[in-house]
């Protein structure tokens, strides 16, 4: 079943000396609910724009997005504000966790934006995913005062605490020593998985991408023409 | 989790910061605050205190001194009036009240001052109640009895049945010259008045002459009193009296009552243009010492309005120093789902809350502040600023607090047209 489908999306940049650069460009491409899919490509290839358009915070210069029916394009900003909130969470190379939050606040922010549950349901569930990513003892830290391992576990468990249709991950493990990179992958991998989420993990790391269900580059996508779905 | 608590925690993110900007919207308010305060209490204050004494006539000279003289027991009295001239005062059908009041000696620095029981039925208004209440005991009948204000009962523990011995001079001295031979004992304690008549001792004209009959002979000796020429015919009472008696038996000053206002007028022009005395409003050389005073407290004022520009600055520059940092957060949070709107109002409520903070610490600063300088110049001059709560200081922190939101508002625009993405890469 369908979640993302994307037809003849094109990103452009301005650049400084005025002239128009393509910095993407997909004629088509599929994602099905529950998939978990690797993008793979070198640093400045464009995934993250991709990522970037598939949340909704960049729009596309022209094309169309289409997450769960919704046309992203054609959707009012604070509608696309609220999709993202609710169906989206979003992982980042360098955690991005708030940095006057602590680990638990971290996580309630997002479910400030995109969880209809109340407010005492939202606090348990946060907690509950932090206690499931190992960090029930490190719910007041601050970011600070947490490991670079544990603040991507944070950050994993504020993804998920909406229980969002698709899961984006950009270089999750980058930063990271490859022993905790190996954990953080498997919470990853398996909290999507206990979810029911889609999982999109941009990395250029083939033994990471080697534990999706299939991989696909970014050469790949701009080859294929838009009659041609990705298998 | 609302976006108070988001606001609350960006500004805790960056603790230094706020705190040293909420000191400095704190000390700008309560400097501000507690000058415009205390002015308006030291007025209300002493025009309280000012108002029962009436018309003040005293001998030709200084009005302010005439002023200090009664309502504040400070300063050398001026030379003295003769005792006839008050009779005349007294005996006028125009006049409802005339009260002697005489300067002299003191005890531990308390003025004493001769008067008679009819002292302590002024009032500022003939419907009003006496001014002066007893607290304990009863008025002077006797020479040699004094009723003393609060304070003074409070400072030197003079309790009713007491007895004190009072010195010449206006001020405590190392080696005083004491009336060994004339003690006084005290038989009445007024309520506090928190005015400066809450540090005098009132003894009857009796006990003030005897004492100065000593005081005069020294003064004859001596050369120190000063007596003002009865030019009115002041010498049919005492024309058997010497200058030196007439000085002892004077009087500092009359406070007057006139049975009507254009008596009253009648009598303050008379008086002025007569070349014995003196007559003075206080309310009218007070509004010339508070006009004295006023540029001293506009000085006080704009500084403390420059304290105050400098820390809506301080707000400004707060703001737009985090503002790098606010990017990536406003980025954070756009990422998860937060609207445009919802980051502007986080950023907006950082400011007020910042501002906020200041303000409150500094409405209460104000307030500590004026009471501890309201402290000091109750217990040093008796004087009491009224610091009741005054809406006008909640008015002052409310357009604080405008500022530091409009001096948000430029930081809270910058946080609606953050491009997420761009902060959203990797530091």
């Amino acid at each position: 079943m369908t979640l993302l489908r994307l037809e003849n999306v094109v990103k452009r940049y301005r650049a400084p000396d005025g002239t128009e650069l393509t910095v993407l460009e997909v004629p088509w491409w599929e994602l099905d609910r529950g998939e978990r899919v690797a993008l793979v490509g070198p640093s400045g290839s464009g995934k993250s724009t991709l990522l970037h358009l598939l949340c909704g915070i960049v729009r596309p210069s022209s094309g169309s997005i289409t997450l769960l029916g919704e046309r992203l394009e054609t959707m009012k900003e604070s509608a696309l504000d609220r999709l993202r909130a609710s169906q989206v969470g979003y992982v980042h190379q360098s955690f991005q966790l708030l940095p006057g939050f602590t680990a638990l606040e971290n996580v309630l922010a997002a479910a400030a934006f995109g969880s209809s549950l109340s407010k005492r349901r939202q606090r348990e569930r946060a907690a509950e995913l932090l206690e499931r990513a190992g960090l029930g003892d490190r719910l007041d830290h601050l970011p600070r005062q947490l490991s670079q391992g544990q603040q991507q576990r944070v950050a994993i468990a504020r993804a998920l605490v909406n229980e969002p249709a698709l899961l984006l991950a950009d270089e999750p493990t980058a930063s990271l020593d490859p022993e905790t990179a190996a954990r953080v992958m498997e919470l990853l991998i398996g909290s999507a998985a206990a979810s029911g989420a889609a999982l999109l993990l941009c990395t250029h790391d083939p033994e990471m991408a080697a534990r999706m269900e299939r991989s696909v580059s970014i050469k790949e996508l701009a080859a294929r023409p838009a009659a041609v779905r990705l298998a | 989790m609302s976006l108070f608590s988001m606001a609350w925690r960006g500004l805790m993110a960056r603790r230094a910061q706020t705190l040293i900007t909420a000191a400095v919207v704190m000390i700008g308010l309560s400097v501000t605050l507690a000058v415009l305060l205390l002015s308006s209490g030291a007025r209300q204050g002493i025009e309280r205190a000012s108002e029962p004494f009436g018309l003040l006539i005293g001998s030709k000279g200084s009005a302010n001194q005439l002023v200090f003289n009664t309502i504040f027991l400070m300063d050398k009295p001026l030379a003295n009036l003769s005792y006839a001239y008050y009779e005349r005062l007294a005996a006028d059908p125009e006049i409802r009240t005339a009260v002697p009041f005489a300067l002299g000696d003191q005890y531990r620095g308390r003025r004493l001052v001769g008067t008679t029981p009819a002292f302590f039925g002024l009032s500022a208004r003939p419907a009003d109640p006496p001014y002066f209440k007893l607290r304990e005991g009863r008025l002077f009948d006797q020479p040699f009895e004094a009723v003393v204000g609060a304070e003074v009962a409070a400072r030197d523990g003079l309790r009713i049945g007491d007895t004190f011995v009072s010195e010449h001079g206006v001020a405590a001295s190392a080696e005083p010259d004491e009336h060994g031979e004339h003690p006084y004992t005290v038989v009445g304690i007024l309520e506090r008045l928190h005015a400066p008549s809450d540090q005098g001792i009132y003894v009857s004209m009796e006990s003030y002459w005897q004492s100065h009959d000593h005081g005069a002979d020294e003064a004859a000796a001596g050369g120190e009193a000063h007596v003002v020429e009865n030019a009115v015919g002041g010498g049919e009472a005492h024309a058997d009296e010497s200058p030196e008696d007439e000085a002892a038996h004077g009087v500092t000053a009359i406070l007057v009552k006139p049975n009507s206002y254009i008596g009253l007028m009648k009598l303050y022009q008379q008086t002025n243009a007569g070349e014995e005395a003196q007559a003075v409003l206080p309310g009218q050389t007070l509004a010339m010492l508070f006009d004295m005073m006023g540029s001293g407290e506009q000085a006080l004022r704009g500084i403390g309005w420059v304290l105050l520009g400098m820390a809506g600055l301080t707000v400004c520059l707060s703001l737009y120093s985090s503002a790098v940092e606010r990017r990536r957060s406003v980025a954070i949070l756009r990422s998860l789902g937060a609207g445009r709107r919802q980051v502007m109002a986080i950023v907006l409520l950082e400011s007020a809350l910042m501002t906020g903070l200041g303000c409150a610490l500094g409405v209460l600063g104000a307030y500590g502040l004026a009471a501890a300088l309201a402290g000091y110049a109750r217990s040093h001059v008796s004087i009491a600023l009224p610091l009741g709560f005054d809406w006008s200081s909640i008015g002052l922190a409310a357009l604080v607090l405008a500022a530091g939101i409009v001096s948000g508002l430029a930081p809270a625009i910058g946080a609606y047209r953050t491009e997420t993405a761009r902060h959203l890469s990797p530091s």
